[in-house]
């Protein structure tokens, strides 16, 4: 075991002399897991209750979207594809979306369904 | 400093920090936490880090101390004979609070399936765009952004 | 002077906010940052509907009985936390204030997602899906003459994998 003092002592070069010998070999699945690491403090510091900051300008912007609400002449949106296959392809994505949301639902209701022994009526008119 | 760049730069001598921190503290796990702890630290201050010209020997001697830090810790503690220094009560609690939630955020990213961790990571850490990690894991984007609300929602219930 | 103009904005977005509907909410968010928007017009889905044996993408969704009755798809999904309670407003304002009636709802670990229908037992005139997760608001309305039975099926079919 080395002393306080030995590592005190280590110089750089020493060091750099260490990192490029193969003395043990390094665990696999290292810089992944650092990158792991990385992205957890990135949610826990996100995760911070933060102060809430007034933005005094926003009653201004408020005022400019309103005015360009009711002044601007209303024109219908623009379609977000010019391809009918990538735009069918993306209500194709749509209805999957909604199922996966409504897949939340209906696993809470079998859940339920089961512990509680009674039918519900959304599932059941879901699935009729 | 981009994300990108910090884990090109630095990222890339991990096996280097590894091996100085097991020579030093001759022992795997304690090797990889200090490695861990060494690119935590980096990455907080990674704004002032671009200046740095010898990326391998300014890590290398950050590596060092921490791994002090460590030793004379774990000295401390097996002789609790004298007691430590109370610190501003304030400031030790946060500390400990912070390093609980990233310990409790950590874990849970390790229990999570794999395509869940990796989509997790490469939004929150690379800032990748939905696009972008589409294009890279091919998936679909709407695929993705399910994934992702669910991996969110783990993690959220463990903080 | 901005004493005025935020009260003519109050007073003009009481005007507005009466004319929620589908386009009005995608209109006023669809720009914002870290939205993303997408917007289907009627005009598109008759050349949907044109298209020969319309083929399938990796999640095998049969859409094609049900995509020849739709007439517009508009969806938001933000992120932006500044917009997202404005936008879940909105959008709750416009259910309430139509003949929506809510299909189901569902909350789980923080999340909310709840859906809507109008129509008769026979056609669903309209669809409204809100979804609120922490951070992100996600609201997906569709237009069109859907026969009520075939909607059913293909949300169940998809459930049921």
């Amino acid at each position: 075991m080395k002393t306080l003092e030995e590592i005190e002592n280590l110089s750089l070069e020493e060091l750099e002399m260490k990192a490029a010998e193969n003395a043990a070999p390094v665990p696999d699945g290292l810089e992944r897991r650092l990158r792991q690491a990385l992205a957890a403090r990135e949610l826990a510091d996100a995760a911070r209750p933060r102060p809430a900051r007034w933005i005094p300008y926003a009653s201004l912007a408020v005022a400019a979207a309103a005015a360009a609400l009711v002044v601007l002449p209303q024109r219908g949106p623009k379609d977000t594809f010019d391809d009918p296959l990538l735009a069918y392809a993306e209500v194709e994505k749509a209805f999957q979306t909604i199922s996966d949301k409504m897949s939340v639902g209906t696993d809470i209701l079998r859940d339920a369904e089961q512990t509680a022994g009674m039918p519900y009526n959304t599932l059941n008119k879901i699935q009729k | 400093m981009t994300s990108a760049q910090f884990q090109n730069e630095w990222l890339s001598l991990s096996a280097d920090f590894y091996r100085v921190a097991y020579y030093i503290l001759e022992d795997e796990a304690e090797a990889e936490d200090a490695v861990q702890e060494l690119f935590l630290k980096l990455w907080s201050g990674r704004e002032a880090l671009a200046g740095i010209r010898n990326p391998k020997g300014y890590g290398l001697r950050v590596l060092r101390n921490l791994c002090l830090d460590r030793i004379r810790r774990s000295r401390k503690m097996e002789t609790p004979a004298v007691l430590p220094e109370p610190e501003w009560p304030g400031r030790q609690d946060e500390a400990v609070d912070e390093k609980e939630r990233l310990a409790k955020v950590l874990d849970a990213i390790k229990s999570l399936p794999d395509r869940q961790r990796e989509v997790l990571t490469l939004r929150t850490l690379d800032g990748l765009s939905y696009e972008e990690i589409a294009e890279r894991t091919g998936m679909n984007q709407l695929t993705l952004r399910v994934l992702l609300s669910q991996a969110r929602r783990k993690i959220r219930n463990v903080i | 002077m901005k004493h005025i103009i935020v009260f003519f904005a109050a007073l003009l977005l009481g005007i507005t906010a009466s004319a929620q509907s589908g386009k009005n909410i995608y209109q006023k968010y669809s720009d914002a940052e870290n939205v993303s928007a997408v917007y289907v017009s009627p005009a598109m889905f008759r050349m949907i509907g044109q298209i020969p044996d319309l083929e399938v993408g990796a999640d095998n969704v049969n859409l094609s009985s049900v995509i020849r009755t739709l007439s517009g798809l508009y969806i938001l999904n933000s992120e932006n936390a500044s917009i997202n309670s404005a936008l879940r407003a909105d959008a709750e304002r416009f259910v309430n204030s139509s003949r929506y009636e809510l299909l189901m709802e569902a909350k789980d670990s923080g999340q909310t997602v709840r859906m809507y229908t109008v129509g008769n037992d026979k056609t669903i005139e309209g669809f409204v899906m809100i979804s609120v997760d922490d951070g992100e608001v996600t609201f997906i309305c569709l237009d069109g003459q859907m026969p009520r039975k075939d909607f059913e099926e293909l949300v169940a079919k998809e459930m049921s994998k």
